[in-house]
């Protein structure tokens, strides 16, 4: 009996390690073809260009602030600055507890003001909408609504733009001047006649950096270890994982940090859904969800692997503990809330490939890992493990992981050029095999706690706090 | 044939030798699996094999894996330290270039000015001693195409003339027919500039091209060259035509100031796109005698077609039958179309026809078009504007005390 046991778990841990293996190779592969095919088309294209164009859609910048009053002067001076014909930019104060709404009137000269506004998606009470009549910020809009939380907050941004595309970003990110005209590109490009329903862009971390006035002096590699392992996994993310992924038009999320959608097939979808704290990916998989049950088959989710939203990440285990806890937990509501679309031809290639994916490997890949590290426990107790076997296995995890992160890295020193140096490289390398070791077994206990917190906790809406700092604060020389 | 037979062996060689590596590698293990190796005639003894000979097939696959990521990594990593230092040292050249070029550039540009008052001398021999490689030659394409960027005036004629004393023709063969979809795109563009003719047939090619980005990049290079084809004929193709070819092809028109466009064949084309392309030309020329063309446009079942054709219809509508149609269709359209025709209304002399039309939108309407409906009234008629203060409907007084905040602060 307990031979048949032991086959059928050895079975199924052989086969799904093949299938999750063969999927990375696989990623590599499309995004290798993606990221030159990119880095070919736009080489010597000019994208000020774009400014000239007689027929471009109109876009509002949506940024949710919530006690950001030691930064968020100088966020908005950096969002104003953004290189784009017609934008406007939307702050959305989700009823902070500090000074923030009053720092932003004094600063930008803002009068209350009567704007009507069609409530399209839910979002919590409008307290107010403040305009400035300096010339200099006619493009500023600050609205100051109750505290409902981030996708609440960018409902509420959504119902007062009357722009074609709208750009949430994280007001406490770094956006590099030419980003809206690098994100709108595919919208215009249509590539393959499909209409592109949302772009997403690169988000790289600022941890470290030099950066004055709300511009990024210089990249440094972050001198904080959890900063160090986390650029690298953004690496991957993004780099390969999501290039991939959009190159076979499977993309499930773009960032809540910094995405561009449109803003009809957004409404239409619904909106953010204000319950989930993945909200990012939920409205992703529901507007593609939508497409598809609107039998809008052509249509595309475009990604952006240009470096152009910069973001201060996670640099104490405690916060990243809360963060992966609530991605964890946001992914798993998506997943319930839309269980509809697994292995369902009727939604293409989302049903069937990306969906699935996202459940076996995103959300169970953590579950199914410590299942084998208890079972690997009790064949040690029992003796039934072949020590060279297990060595061989090892050194196979261990050798493909650091290629896979070596692939990463080449593209960031061949393609992006951000982070420069042989110093980098050898630092990188080093994080990369100690991330096997540390890093990854703790990202697997995070994930499991935000398991343990959705299905026995009950708990699917807690953010967590997350503290920062203000960027030129702390953007010390190295 | 040179050019071709030289890029496709620069292009497959790579691809051939790690080809090559992996089957050499898969040789190798698979010898693992028995006593002896025979390499060169010589029986080499595999002291492995005790191991490998109790061990399953699944364990060669994963040797082969594990050699080939160890070595994956180590190449990966020499490459990352090759593209650290070349990037770092092309950056550098780039810039160097970049500003040695401009200079001279310039210089040559406006050399009868600058000649005499003796500030300046011939570049040429200057110039050849450095372009001596691919990295400086683009960087030289790169500048040359940012001026002509910049300068209004025409300078074909005298790029062509420097062209020709630094022996540059060849290399724009070059780029146009390397496997490099890059190069090709840089090639158009210096093309474009200088606008060189003798590579039509290339052009009309990738102008025909499934490589989107490569067709729209011909295509404007065609728009530019061509003096005599209409642009219906440069679009008769089976590709589709994006929002991206069509704002390059305006502007590629409206830059190189082209007269020899056939407006009707063009909005009496098939593709809506090209409809499309017509009617922005209409428009941007200001070119009112087509303007009976454009009302049965509306008809075409074409979301972005739609758009551009109301647009136009707006742009051009002054009369009273115009009035009279966009009063009577305004109700069959949808919020967008609806919103363009109440900001077209602006313009109009202002009637009873036109206040009754508005007061019907702001009863009836959602509250975006009672906006754009008050602000006829603001612009025309303050009177009536006012007399919808203190409305009773919450969405009219909203709509009433936007205009007056945003308008009158």
């Amino acid at each position: 009996m307990s031979d048949i046991v032991n086959y059928v778990f050895n079975f199924f841990f052989l086969v799904y390690a093949l299938a999750l293996y063969f999927s990375y190779i696989f990623i590599g592969i499309l995004s290798a073809f993606e990221l030159r095919f990119y880095e070919n088309k736009n080489r010597y294209f000019n994208y000020k260009s774009i400014l000239g164009y007689k027929k471009l859609p109109t876009i509002s910048i949506i940024a949710p602030a919530y006690n950001e009053e030691k930064t968020i002067v100088q966020n908005i001076r950096s969002l104003l600055s953004l290189y784009y014909p017609e934008v406007e930019v939307i702050i959305v104060n989700d009823g902070s507890k500090d000074n923030t709404l009053q720092t932003i009137i004094e600063h930008y000269e803002l009068n209350k003001v009567e704007m009507a506004v069609e409530n399209k998606v839910k979002s919590a009470r409008i307290r107010g909408i403040y305009k400035s009549f300096n010339s200099a910020y006619s493009n500023l809009i600050v609205l100051d609504k109750e505290n409902g939380g981030k996708a609440d907050a960018l409902n509420a941004g959504i119902n007062v733009s009357r722009s074609d595309l709208f750009l949430t970003i994280d007001v406490d990110c770094i956006i590099e001047q030419d980003a809206i005209l690098r994100m709108v590109k595919p919208f215009l490009e249509e590539e393959g006649g499909r209409k592109v329903i949302a772009s997403g862009g690169v988000v790289r971390i600022a941890n470290s950096c030099e950066i004055k006035d709300g511009i990024i002096l210089k990249v440094n590699y972050p001198k904080n270890i959890w900063a160090k392992f986390q650029v690298l996994e953004y690496f991957r993310a993004f780099t390969l994982g999501r290039m991939a992924w959009s190159k076979a038009n499977g993309l499930l999320i773009i960032s809540g940090a910094f995405g561009l959608f449109d803003r009809d097939i957004v409404v239409s979808a619904g909106g953010y859904d204000a319950s989930s704290v993945g909200e990012d990916l939920e409205l992703v998989v529901r507007m593609r969800r939508y497409m598809h049950e609107n039998k809008i088959n052509k249509y595309k989710v475009a990604f952006i692997p240009d470096p152009l939203c910069w973001t201060e990440v996670p640099s104490t285990f405690k916060i990243l503990f809360r963060q992966r806890n609530r991605w964890t937990r946001g992914a798993i509501d998506t997943i319930r809330k839309h269980r509809k679309m697994f292995l369902n031809p009727k939604y293409g290639r989302i049903g069937m490939i990306s969906f699935p994916y996202w459940v076996l490997f995103e959300w169970l890949a953590p579950i199914l890992e410590f299942i084998g590290f208890i079972y690997f426990i009790i064949m040690v107790v029992l003796g039934r493990i072949d020590v060279e076997v297990f060595l061989i296995v090892i050194l196979f995890v261990f050798s493909f992981s650091l290629a896979f992160s070596t692939f990463a890295l080449f593209y960031e020193s061949y393609i992006f050029k951000k982070y420069k140096g042989y110093k980098f490289i050898f630092q990188a390398i080093f994080v990369a095999m100690a991330e096997m070791i540390f890093y990854h077994p703790l990202n697997v206990l995070f994930s499991l706690s935000g398991n343990y917190d959705f299905f026995i906790k009950k708990n699917t809406k807690g953010w967590g706090v997350m503290t920062r700092t203000a960027f030129d604060s702390k953007s010390k020389k190295p | 044939m040179k050019y071709v037979i030289i890029n496709n062996l620069r292009y497959y060689l790579p691809r051939i030798i790690i080809l090559l590596i992996c089957l050499f590698l898969f040789y190798f293990v698979y010898h693992l699996s028995f006593y002896h190796i025979h390499i060169g005639g010589n029986n080499i003894y595999n002291h492995l094999y005790p191991f490998e000979s109790k061990t399953e097939w699944w364990f060669y696959v994963l040797v082969y894996i594990i050699i080939i990521s160890v070595l994956s990594v180590f190449v990966l990593l020499l490459l990352s330290f090759y593209f650290d230092y070349k990037g770092s040292r092309s950056g550098a050249i780039n810039r160097k270039y970049e500003l040695i070029f401009s200079e001279k550039i310039i210089g040559y540009i406006y050399s009868d000015r600058l000649k005499e008052s003796g500030l300046t001398k011939e570049p040429g021999s200057f110039l050849k001693k450095k372009l001596r490689n691919k990295l400086v030659i683009v960087s030289f394409f790169s500048v040359i195409i940012r001026i002509q960027e910049i300068i209004d005036e025409d300078l074909s004629d005298k790029f062509k003339l420097l062209f020709g004393q630094l022996g540059l023709e060849k290399k724009i063969k070059w780029f146009l027919q390397s496997r490099k979809m890059s190069e090709k795109i840089i090639a158009l563009q210096i093309i474009s500039c200088l606008k060189i003719k003798g590579y039509r047939k290339i052009i009309v090619e990738y102008a025909g091209s499934r490589n989107y980005v490569l067709r729209t990049v011909a295509m404007s290079t065609l728009i530019r060259l061509s003096k005599t084809d209409h642009l219906n004929v440069m679009l008769e193709h089976e590709h589709y035509i994006s929002k991206m070819d069509i704002n390059v092809i305006i502007n590629e028109v409206e830059k190189n100031r082209k007269a020899d466009i056939e407006y009707l064949s063009l909005i009496r084309s098939k593709s809506p796109r090209i409809i499309a392309i017509g009617l922005l030309l209409i428009q941007v020329r200001n070119k009112a005698e087509y303007k009976e063309m454009i009302r049965p446009l509306l008809e075409i079942n074409d979301a972005f077609l739609h758009e551009v054709a109301w647009e136009a219809f707006a742009f051009f509508a002054g009369t009273d039958e115009d009035l009279k149609f966009m009063i009577e269709r305004f109700d069959s359209e949808t919020f967008n179309y609806k919103k363009l025709i109440l900001k077209s209304l602006t313009s109009f002399k202002q009637n009873t026809e036109i206040s009754d039309f508005v007061d019907r939108v702001i009863k009836n309407e959602s509250i975006l078009l009672k906006i754009e409906a008050l602000t006829i009234l603001f612009a025309n008629n303050v009177e009536r504007f006012l007399s919808y203060k203190g409305s009773d409907d919450r969405n009219i007084a909203a709509a009433y005390n936007e205009l007056v905040d945003l308008n009158l602060g």
